[in-house]
């Protein structure tokens, strides 16, 4: 019944995609600002600028560009980008790798400091522990990620310098990789110096993300987890012996992560959005950073193509949840 | 009649196992259910959790609606009008939750909350006659006025229910329908609650759903049992807890601890528990006895324990030619019998033939439809008696030995509604199914030592050739033979299968002079 | 006899001006082999006296006065880690509620082995055989199969069999029952209480049964002692308590009882005259205490 489900979801999934493709394909066409005028040199003939216009399918109506995409789509081409004069799929499949790396660092990040939050608020209830901890989520909650990120880069980068600031691997490092998964690759091939340089240039960038990330998280897992302390079987655990940690920890927690897994997912579009800013800000070469220039210079194609990328990326993770939601409540296994 | 209700039924979509395109399997949640009240009754529905009493009682007030069935409301069928019709249904019956804390509005004072019910129902149309009103219904249950201005959080759970009550008697309704409102009271609360009840009964009539059968004692006339979604049995209260019919209602009882010491209470239920699985028969792999079973009633239960899984069925017949073609589609489970049920020793033949039978159902009958007075001569009374009683009691005797040596078994005997009740238009028959019903009470006196059941079996008009000639609803003969075979299954004696044998059974119970004389307008011709 | 539990005058209250009080010198004692019956209606501090001797008392309380024994040694606060016992092992504890009572994330098997292997220090493997001869002991069929199972797959009354099977899982001296079958229908309450007496009998455990319906109470208990507004005002034995009770309050209770076998016209509510008294009574109690402990 659970695989049913499953296929169910990744069923409900390409109409999904499908209409973001849609909204996103009309939405560029209906913006402002001509793609073709920011690529012509000046003094370009109204024939160039027709020949350009030809070259990429812009003089044909709307419904046939958006046909011809599609088409290319269901066939793995997501079109050429006009800025970089390169394939937009090849130039995605470049750049996601290192967006990965960064979003599951923080992710982790986010949820191991909001576990601990939790956990100790909860454990030193009423005391000043708990009232520490209730300023500092206020605080990280209040600052977005890109004020983190100057923060932490104003910090940890230039005061006190001890992590690097721009990039994803020093390049005085002799590192050749098949991939594009650095880190993995690294760890793989016991390149410890280069794994050691890839944390240093994620750590800034990825605790500017994961700081409002773990906050917002944090709230909602004790709030469950307070529900949860007030559960009859966490009395029954407390007569059987258990002392207050242990009872939170492995009677109160799986629950409480329950409903925490279900915010988690909708997080994780704010994350990927938080990566554009985070990315640019850092010189970090993962998808963010070339939205922005994709957006900088009106490039159609590549635009479409990266937004059609971020659904993707938001429906497996949805998926990925819903799976692991099944994991943990027993409830929903087996049906 | 301020309220029938006729072979009630509710099925609901399982939501839980719904999917983006199909809505989920129906699931019954109750079926079958007939009662009446008349203005100023009381009846107690009774039930386990599971048993379906909440929806019950959310259907009869139209909160839900019925998937079959008929649900008469001052005459008028209600089962199915759209919300924008039950207006005037909606201020003649009221609901009192369980609940009161969450029914009750939180933002609403005390005052607010009954006023705005006096103006919805345009009983005031001022607000000051309102609070006035709202005082006075306060008096009635038993508050002090000055909680006129509380908020409901502010009561106790007593006082939060005393407050619901006057909610619900302020339009003044025919009926209300309390659904536990009691059960998470203490007992001292409980018992003035219930009191208050009491006092009130005689303003209107009251439908009491609750699982706790002794609170249904003290408020109660009537009792309606409900088990899995099915009426196990209903009755006058006085009547139900004294002798109780249904096996499940006494095991109810019997499992409600008394505030009285007695150690041997506990083990009792052990060994009377172990007993009971025992004494049930199945149907599977029983064998089985039927007499009349080439038409009507008898087809059906052959088909029927067929389907059960009998593990042979005697068929028997006074002309067993038509039952070729069964038996050879059923190969070596069903065996014809040759018999007629006045013949002496036809019976002793078939006994001797069938020594492993351990149900035997008395199904064959007669029905001459002449009256008593007005008949031509004796010959249809004397051939009835013949039939219907000394022939099923002839049956019963020469089988009482075979069901003792095979474990005790079960006698189905198929009497009618009318052994309760004369109809004059088929008097002598009525006679007769009379004397079959005070045999079968005395048979089964008699053979509960060797542990045989006996079930009497009294359905209304059943779409049978026998009943060719009457116009009116008729049960389908199949629902009587299932209905019969539960009865087996689940150790019930009296059996009233379908609406109009429920119908008539609680009328007797209720006032059975009015039966009679309804009765009494069916002459002959 | 022995006595397993002895309560003497003790006062318990929340520690505000005026203090709140919840239990005016209750007294209770429960014997060895007894299971002792405390009836009263809500707010009438049973369940307190459980917390207190389990050590689980609200925030603020403390204890005024009186003395608890637990098997002879004194205990004089109310705090947990001072209980000269197990809790878990030696003093256990079956709820009111099982639906909610277990985990719902865990399985039985779980949920039943982690205190044999904790306070019997079994391998998890001895531990499951074990859970498996307990399951079988509170007459679940295929124990080995409904160790595999979560809570949403069993029935409230399956589930309460197996709280009961881990309540005497590592033979306790003591277990305290919390209306243990107060949300089960009437025939599931039946089995389980005879379950709960055969298991007592045949661990030789001492038992308090609290509850709020003198039935059930009635049928189970060796003892009984009514509670009303934090005192314990009678204590007999069962069989004499149910045929002749001293105190009003006991009286008063058992004519408010509705009974399926009497006519409703007999039922009669606590009179308005006896709920002033006993309020009176305990009121001037508390002004006696407010002038003892805040003077």
């Amino acid at each position: 019944m659970f695989g049913r489900y499953l296929m169910l979801r990744l069923l409900l999934a390409i109409p999904t995609i499908f209409c973001v493709a849609v909204i996103v394909f009309v939405l560029m066409r209906i913006v402002p600002g001509d793609p073709i005028s920011m690529m012509i040199p000046p003094g370009a003939s109204p024939d160039d600028i027709e020949n350009l216009r030809e070259i990429y399918g812009l003089n044909k109506p709307v419904l046939d560009q958006f046909l011809i995409w599609l088409n290319g789509i269901a066939e793995g081409d997501l079109g050429r980008s006009i800025s970089l004069k390169l394939g937009v799929g090849q130039l995605i499949l470049n750049r996601l790798p290192a967006t990965l790396e960064l979003v599951i660092l923080s992710m982790g990040i986010a949820i191991f400091l909001a576990v601990t939050a939790s956990v100790a608020a909860i454990r030193y209830k009423d005391t000043l522990v708990e009232r520490v901890l209730d300023t500092f989520t206020g605080v990280a909650q209040a600052i977005p990620d890109f004020l983190w990120s100057l923060l932490l880069l104003l910090f940890f980068g230039v005061i006190l310098p001890l992590f690097p600031i721009t990039g994803r691997l020093d390049p005085s490092l002799s590192f050749d990789p098949i991939t594009n998964f650095y880190f993995f690759e690294a760890i793989f091939t016991f390149r410890l110096d280069v794994v050691w340089d890839l944390l240093a240039h994620l750590a800034l960038p990825s605790f500017a993300l994961a700081f409002p990330l773990a906050a917002s998280l944090s709230r909602v897992l004790r709030g469950s987890l307070s529900e949860a302390m007030s559960q009859d079987y966490i009395t029954l655990a407390q007569v059987k012996g258990y002392s207050r940690l242990e009872v939170i920890t492995k009677f109160a927690l799986r629950n409480a992560l329950i409903p925490t897994i279900t915010l988690s997912g909708v997080q994780f579009a704010f994350l990927i959005g938080g990566t554009v800013l985070v990315e640019y800000i850092f010189s970090y070469p993962g998808l963010g950073n070339l939205a922005i220039s994709a957006v900088v210079q009106r490039d159609l194609p590549l635009i479409q193509g990266l937004i059609l990328t971020f659904a993707v990326m938001f429906v497996i993770t949805n998926l990925l949840i819903d799976l692991s939601y099944a994991l943990i409540n027993p409830r929903l296994r087996g049906r | 009649m301020l309220l029938q209700v006729r072979d009630l039924s509710l099925s609901l979509r399982d939501t839980e196992n719904s999917w983006f395109w199909s809505r989920g399997e129906h699931v019954n949640i109750f079926n079958g259910i007939n009662f009446d009240i008349d203005l100023g009754q009381s009846l107690g529905i009774v039930g386990e959790s599971g048993s379906g009493k909440t929806s019950l009682a959310k259907t009869i007030t139209r909160l839900y609606q019925p998937s079959r069935g008929s649900l008469l409301f001052d005459g008028v069928d209600i089962s199915s009008l759209r919300e924008n019709e039950l207006g005037s249904f909606r201020s003649k019956v009221q609901f009192i939750f369980q609940d009161a804390l969450s029914a009750l509005n939180p933002r609403q004072t005390i005052a607010q909350i009954i006023s705005n019910t006096l103006m919805n129902f345009s009983i005031e149309t001022s607000k000051s006659a309102a609070l006035t009103h709202a005082g006075e219904l306060l008096d009635r249950v038993g508050l002090p006025r000055s909680y006129l201005s509380r908020y409901p959080h502010q009561l106790s759970g007593g006082q939060r229910q005393r407050v619901g009550i006057a909610r619900a008697i302020a339009p003044k309704p025919k009926l209300i329908v309390a659904d536990e409102i009691v059960s998470g009271l203490d007992v001292s609360t409980q018992a003035q609650i219930l009191a208050l009840l009491r006092e009130l009964r005689e303003d209107g009539s009251l439908i009491f759903i609750s699982h706790d059968l002794s609170v249904v004692r003290v408020l109660c006339d009537h009792v309606l049992v409900l088990r899995e979604g099915k009426q196990e049995e209903l009755g006058k209260t006085v009547e139900l807890f004294d002798n109780p019919q249904s096996r499940y209602t006494r095991d109810l009882l019997a499992a409600i601890p008394l505030p009285e010491y007695d150690p041997t209470w506990l083990d009792r239920e052990v060994e009377r528990k172990t007993r009971d699985t025992e004494e049930c028969m199945k149907i599977q792999g029983a064998v089985v006895f039927v007499t009349g079973s080439n038409r009507g009633i008898g087809a059906a239960f052959v088909q029927n324990l067929i389907s059960r899984g009998a593990s042979k069925i005697y068929i028997a017949a006074r002309d067993t030619s038509k039952l070729q073609n069964l038996v050879s589609e059923n190969a070596g489970k069903l065996v014809p019998v040759e018999l007629d049920i006045t013949n002496d020793q036809q019976i002793a033949r078939a006994v001797a033939g069938a020594s492993d039978v351990n149900l035997l159902i008395n199904n064959a009958g007669v029905n001459g439809n002449s009256a008593l007075i007005s008949a031509n001569d004796l010959a249809s009374a004397r051939d009835e008696l013949d039939v219907n009683y000394f022939g099923t009691l002839a049956m019963c005797r020469a089988f009482a030995p075979v069901l003792k040596k095979n474990g005790g078994g079960a006698i189905i005997n198929i009497l009618s509604i009318l052994s309760r009740v004369n109809l004059p238009a088929c008097g002598s028959y009525c006679v007769s199914k009379s004397a079959a019903l005070s045999m079968t009470q005395g048979v089964r006196a008699e053979l509960a030592g060797q542990k045989t059941l006996v079930v009497g079996v009294m359905p209304g008009a059943v779409d049978t050739d026998m009943a060719k000639s009457f116009e009116g609803p008729k049960e389908n003969p199949n629902d009587v033979a299932n209905a019969s075979l539960d009865a087996v299954e689940q150790g019930t004696e009296d059996v009233y299968p379908g609406g109009m044998a429920q119908g008539v059974s609680q009328g007797l119970a209720g006032d059975p002079k009015a039966v009679e004389k309804e009765f009494a307008a069916y002459l002959p011709g | 006899m022995k006595n397993i539990l002895e309560i003497r005058d003790l006062i318990v209250g929340i520690d505000s001006i005026p203090p709140t009080w919840i239990l005016r010198e209750a007294n209770l004692s429960i014997g060895e082999g007894q299971i002792v019956g405390l009836v009263g209606e809500s707010g009438a501090g049973k369940t307190m006296v459980s917390r207190v001797i389990l050590g689980f008392t609200p925030e603020g309380s403390r204890v005024f006065g009186g003395e608890i024994h637990f098997c002879g040694s004194k205990i004089s606060d109310l705090n947990r880690d001072s209980r000269p016992f197990l809790l878990g092992k030696e003093v256990t504890y079956i709820p009111q509620n099982p639906m909610t009572a277990l985990n719902p994330v865990q399985r039985i098997n779980d949920q039943m082995t982690d205190v044999l292997i904790r306070y019997l220090q079994l391998k998890p493997r001895d531990a499951t055989k074990r859970a498996v001869s307990l399951l079988s002991e509170v007459q679940i069929h295929d124990p080995e199969k409904v160790l595999k199972l979560y809570p949403h797959q069993l029935s409230g009354g399956m589930r309460q069999r197996v709280l009961i099977a881990i309540a005497f899982a590592c033979n306790p001296s003591l277990v305290i029952a919390d209306e243990p079958t107060t949300a089960l229908d009437v025939t599931v309450q039946k089995e389980i209480l005879g379950l709960i007496k055969r298991m007592q009998s045949s661990h030789g455990t001492s038992m308090l049964f609290i509850s709020h319906d003198l039935g059930v109470v009635s049928k189970i208990c060796d003892v009984v002692n009514v509670m009303y507004g934090g005192q314990v005002l009678e204590t007999q034995e069962a069989d004499a308590l149910f045929s002749a009770p001293s105190h009003v309050y006991t009286k008063a209770l058992l004519s408010a009882t509705p009974r399926y076998d009497r006519p409703g016209d007999l039922l009669e509510p606590v009179s308005d005259r006896l709920v002033t008294e006993m309020g009176k009574t305990i009121l001037s109690w508390d002004k006696r205490a407010e002038a003892c402990f805040y003077k």
